[in-house]
């Protein structure tokens, strides 16, 4: 190979590498940076005003000055939606189209009398061919009022009112057979008609008419079917619009509005702005299709409310930046929707701590037996052999050693418990404790040992009061660095601690209940939670209090290091 | 006095309770370190006496290790084919090693042999923060993140990562092909016209890396979830174990070897290549098998990431399909079999991780072979 070929090679093989080392850096950069930006979001972030109705009603904070004016502020910017919904579906909308319907239905009623003779004459025929010849005649006696009817269902549609006259329809049938009745009896006035007769021509003078009414109904149901949608999108935005309809909601995420600005945007864009309607095609199949709600309501009082909706968005919901601690220190409520992730970290707390008193003490004095007493031999490598085997089995299936041996056949606990769950992860960070405290205690010169003994201490002594001492901080770093992965570790939980919700739990109950705890609940939370949208700040939240937690300890671990580095230098 | 001189002679003891006190001291400290080797011993115990039902029966067993039919639960004629859920984690770690390992290994040699110090101390927390961070939270990350990252941008995606794959490999090879080629079509001149050979070639590698680059921007991912997520995640999870253990075997490797090397005129690459790396192997071994094993027994991730769909992907090399594996069918079936113990579900979970262990069991001895773990037995 020709020299100036090598270099090059050399050249290109030291810019790959350190080009591996810059992607190695981008890798950790683009994978903290989305849980660190989300996750502090899940503490400091644009609340909306229903984030403190929530606070002061659900935990425990005294609303103060600033928070009932804003109440009051943005109840009022409410109030102006509301009235405008109010007089949308109250009867002074439809008004007219009602008078015009209830005039024409009073005209029916009166012009019955014109045919008076092919009623009455129809009464003579055979009951069969009685109730088609009434109906053919109703028809002609009606049909001003189904054609009003039709152009009212029209017109509300594109001008409003539509919501009232289907209100006002609904009644409709009722006033009809009413109708029906009243013809009957003023045609057969001074009649010798008999009951059957009468009630012939009740039911069937009025039928066609009561038939339109139905096709009418449909008609309207279809187009306020848009307005129902578009009204829920608003309840989902703003919450119940009064304390009655709130206490009839079971669900608290269903008794609040949006609490996050973001997320109340959302919803504007996602339900309000766009409305998601099932149409029926012509086959009959039902398919939900997505419509602006701006074409939807195109000239109708709705895209009034549309526009003072978006002009009136921030006073409505009065969002301003806020910082809510609570998040470390308040219960979830409603499937962690709203609340703090309080249990989730004092059930971490208590797994890890109760995996570093055992593992700590045990790993401690494994390492020592290793380094200060075992001589190489057969045995002695068995068990370093049976250490490092233990380091390389999989976290699941100490999970489910947790569960076979420590649950169904010790019966420490009835099922899973705090108590079974901190064994099972002593366990699992056994074998790293022992060989990290191990290579403490191999770095303690030999001449701290050789010193003790030549001071008359025993070989006990010595260990006790120098090896140990000496050790100590570069065995701390070790320890600091497996109750992170204490703490970290899921699999292990799942069969022998974790629960998906519960309540922190005391020391008494440590040995008997369950917990929750912050690896098992981002899982479940990321995975099996229903509402996924509205929690992702609580999953960004708890992803990031966990990782948090591990860096930190890890970051003790390594400043102690390094102290101790500095320490041995100086030396 | 004469007691405490007495003790300065090593061996020799004091009195009967001191020696007395020692030895239960000695003894109880190896009752702790025996600790290890008892949960060894009782969770093979234990894993095995739970799946020893499962496998008592012999067209069971049989159907477990060929059948492709996984419904453990079904009242009426419940099957136990575990061969795709088997074939997801060797997919899943497979995928995995393509990336961890070069990777892995590039980077070890680039922080003990190429870089200075001030960048390798930057970069060994850097490495630790990667091994330190929760399994769950990367699983948190494929699911949430990466997944709909995929998804939406996967074709994208992919082409970046072949165009950022193919640019630094056909300049490397074109160069080295160049050279060989040159060589032998002029075989008997002193400076043959390498470039004449090796521009073309990077060139048309080059080329080839752009067309699929152009064929990749257009695929679609149905789904986020799979196993080339899956195998990303986990290929990062491996990097720390890889990485580390890797710089530490080069690390080992004496400075004379090195010094002997530059000393016969070979560059940087050629020594580490040559001397450097060849010395190292057998540690350097040790590090992937172990970085393997943290992949294997991964759970929450292929869990969260990995789709957990019961079949074999469509073709069988296609990443781009969703996958189950052994570890994602325990955690995600034993929590619907633990109330009924006793149940076939829980009996071949327990078989599932049984084969688990083996397995993990079978790469830790063959680690601790190449690693001279075994030296004991020799003695």
């Amino acid at each position: 190979m020709k020299d100036s070929s090598r270099k090059l090679l050399d050249k290109s093989f030291t810019a790959l590498a350190s080009l591996t080392l810059v992607l190695l850096g981008v890798c950790v950069a683009a994978f903290l940076a989305p849980i660190i930006i989300r996750g502090v979001g899940a503490v400091v972030f644009k609340a909306t005003v229903e984030h403190e109705k929530v606070l002061c009603e659900n935990f425990g904070r005294v609303a103060s000055a600033s928070d009932e004016e804003r109440f009051a502020s943005s109840n009022a910017a409410r109030e102006k939606l509301y009235s405008l919904t109010d007089s949308y579906e109250s009867d002074a909308a439809a008004q007219k189209y009602i008078s015009r319907i209830s005039s024409l239905r009073d005209k029916a009623v009166d012009g019955s009398a014109k045919y008076k003779d092919e009623l009455i004459g129809a009464l003579n025929l055979s009951s069969a061919l009685r109730a088609s010849k009434i109906r053919k005649v109703s028809e002609a006696l009606w049909k001003d009022y189904v054609v009003e009817l039709k152009r009212c269902v029209k017109e509300s549609e594109s001008t409003g009112g539509a919501y009232a006259l289907a209100k006002f329809l609904d009644s409709e049938p009722d006033k009809l057979s009413a109708a029906g009745k009243q013809i009957s009896t003023k045609l057969t006035e001074g009649l010798k008609a008999g009951y059957s007769a009468r009630s012939a021509l009740s039911r069937n003078s009025a039928h066609f008419a009561a038939s339109e009414i139905e096709a009418a109904r449909d008609e309207l149901s279809r187009v306020n079917a848009a307005y129902d949608v578009f009204k829920s999108g608003i309840r989902e935005l703003l919450g119940p619009r009064d304390a009655k309809e709130k206490a009839s909601l079971n669900l608290m995420r269903q008794k609040y509005g949006q609490t996050r600005y973001e997320n109340a945007k959302k919803i504007l864009a996602d339900d309000i702005e766009t409305l998601t309607l099932t149409k029926r095609d012509s086959s009959g199949m039902e398919t939900s299709v997505r419509v602006s709600a701006a074409e939807q309501f195109k000239g109708t009082p709705v895209e009034k409310m549309l526009e003072v909706l978006r002009n009136n968005f921030d006073a409505m919901l009065a969002p301003h930046t806020s910082f809510y601690w609570g998040f470390f220190t308040d219960d979830p409520a409603d499937a962690n929707i709203f609340g703090g992730i309080f249990p989730m970290i004092v059930g971490t707390f208590w797994l890890t701590l109760g995996a570093m008193l055992v593992a700590a003490p045990l790993g401690m004095a494994s390492a020592v037996y290793f380094s200060e007493y075992a001589r190489e031999g057969t045995i002695t490598g068995f068990l370093r052999m049976c250490v490092g085997t233990l380091a390389g089995v999989p976290s699941v299936v100490f999970g489910l050693f947790g569960l076979a041996f420590l649950i169904n056949t010790l019966k420490i606990s009835d099922g899973k418990s705090v108590l079974a769950g901190s064994l099972t992860l002593a366990l699992l960070i056994l074998p790293t404790i022992i060989r990290s405290c191990e290579e403490a205690l191999k770095a303690v010169p030999n001449s701290y040992r050789e010193a003790a003994g030549a001071l008359g201490a025993t070989k006990a002594r010595a260990i006790l009061t120098v090896v140990l001492p000496a050790a100590m901080p570069s065995m701390l770093t070790g320890i600091i660095i497996s109750m992170g992965r204490a703490a970290g570790e899921t699999a292990p939980i799942i069969f022998t601690a974790a629960t998906s919700t519960g309540v922190a739990l005391g020391l008494s109950e440590l040995f008997s209940q369950p917990t929750t705890a912050l690896p098992w609940n981002i899982y479940n939370i990321c995975s099996e939670h229903e509402m996924a949208e509205r929690v992702g700040h609580v999953q960004y939240g708890m992803a990031l209090t966990l990782t948090a937690k591990v860096i930190k300890l890890n970051l003790a671990a390594i400043i102690l290091r390094m102290r101790l580095q500095r320490k041995l230098k100086n030396r | 006095m004469s007691r405490k001189s007495k003790s300065l002679i090593m061996g020799s003891g004091g009195s009967f309770a001191q020696s007395f006190c020692a030895g239960a001291g000695r003894l109880l400290l190896f009752c702790i370190t025996a600790l290890p080797t008892v949960a060894i011993v009782f969770m093979i115990f234990f894993i095995a006496g739970e799946a020893m039902p499962f496998f008592a029966d012999l067209k069971n067993t049989v159907e477990f290790f060929t059948g492709f039919e996984w419904r453990p639960s079904d009242a009426h004629s419940p099957h136990f084919g575990a061969l795709s859920i088997f074939y997801g984690t060797v997919m899943v770690t497979l995928g995995s090693c393509i990336l961890a390992v070069p990777a892995g290994i590039v980077a070890a040699v680039a922080l003990s042999e190429i870089s200075s110090p001030r960048i390798s101390n930057i970069f060994k927390p850097i490495v630790e923060l990667l091994a330190a961070i929760p399994s769950v939270v990367y699983g948190f990350f494929a699911l949430v993140v990466f997944a709909p990252l995929l998804q939406e941008n996967g074709g994208a995606l992919l082409s970046v990562a072949v165009v950022l794959l193919a640019v630094p490999a056909s300049v490397l090879a074109g160069m080295c092909l160049g050279e060989f080629a040159a060589s032998a079509v002029y075989k008997d001149v002193k400076n043959p016209p390498v470039k004449l050979f090796s521009v073309p070639i990077s060139l048309l590698l080059l080329s080839i890396g752009a067309f699929v680059a152009y064929k990749v921007w257009s695929v679609e991912i149905t789904s986020g979830t799979n196993a080339l997520n899956a195998s990303v995640i986990l290929a990062v999870m491996a990097l720390p174990t890889i990485v580390s253990l890797s710089q530490d075997a080069l690390g080992s490797v004496g400075r004379d070897m090195r010094e002997g090397s530059f000393a016969l005129g070979a560059t940087r690459a050629e020594t580490i290549f040559k001397v450097v790396l060849p010395c190292a192997k057998s540690g350097i071994a040790v590090a992937v098998i172990l970085g393997l094993m943290r992949v294997v027994g991964e759970t929450m991730v292929v869990w969260m990431a990995s789709g957990n769909a019961l079949k074999i992907p469509e073709p069988f090399y296609n990443f781009l399909e969703p996958v189950r594996t052994v570890t994602a069918t325990i955690a995600g079936e034993m929590g619907e079999a633990d109330q009924s113990t006793g149940s076939a579900r829980y009996h071949v979970l327990f078989a599932l991780s049984f084969c688990l262990l083996v397995a993990s069991l079978i790469f830790n001895a063959a680690g601790q072979w190449i690693g001279g773990g075994f030296k004991f037995l020799k003695k």
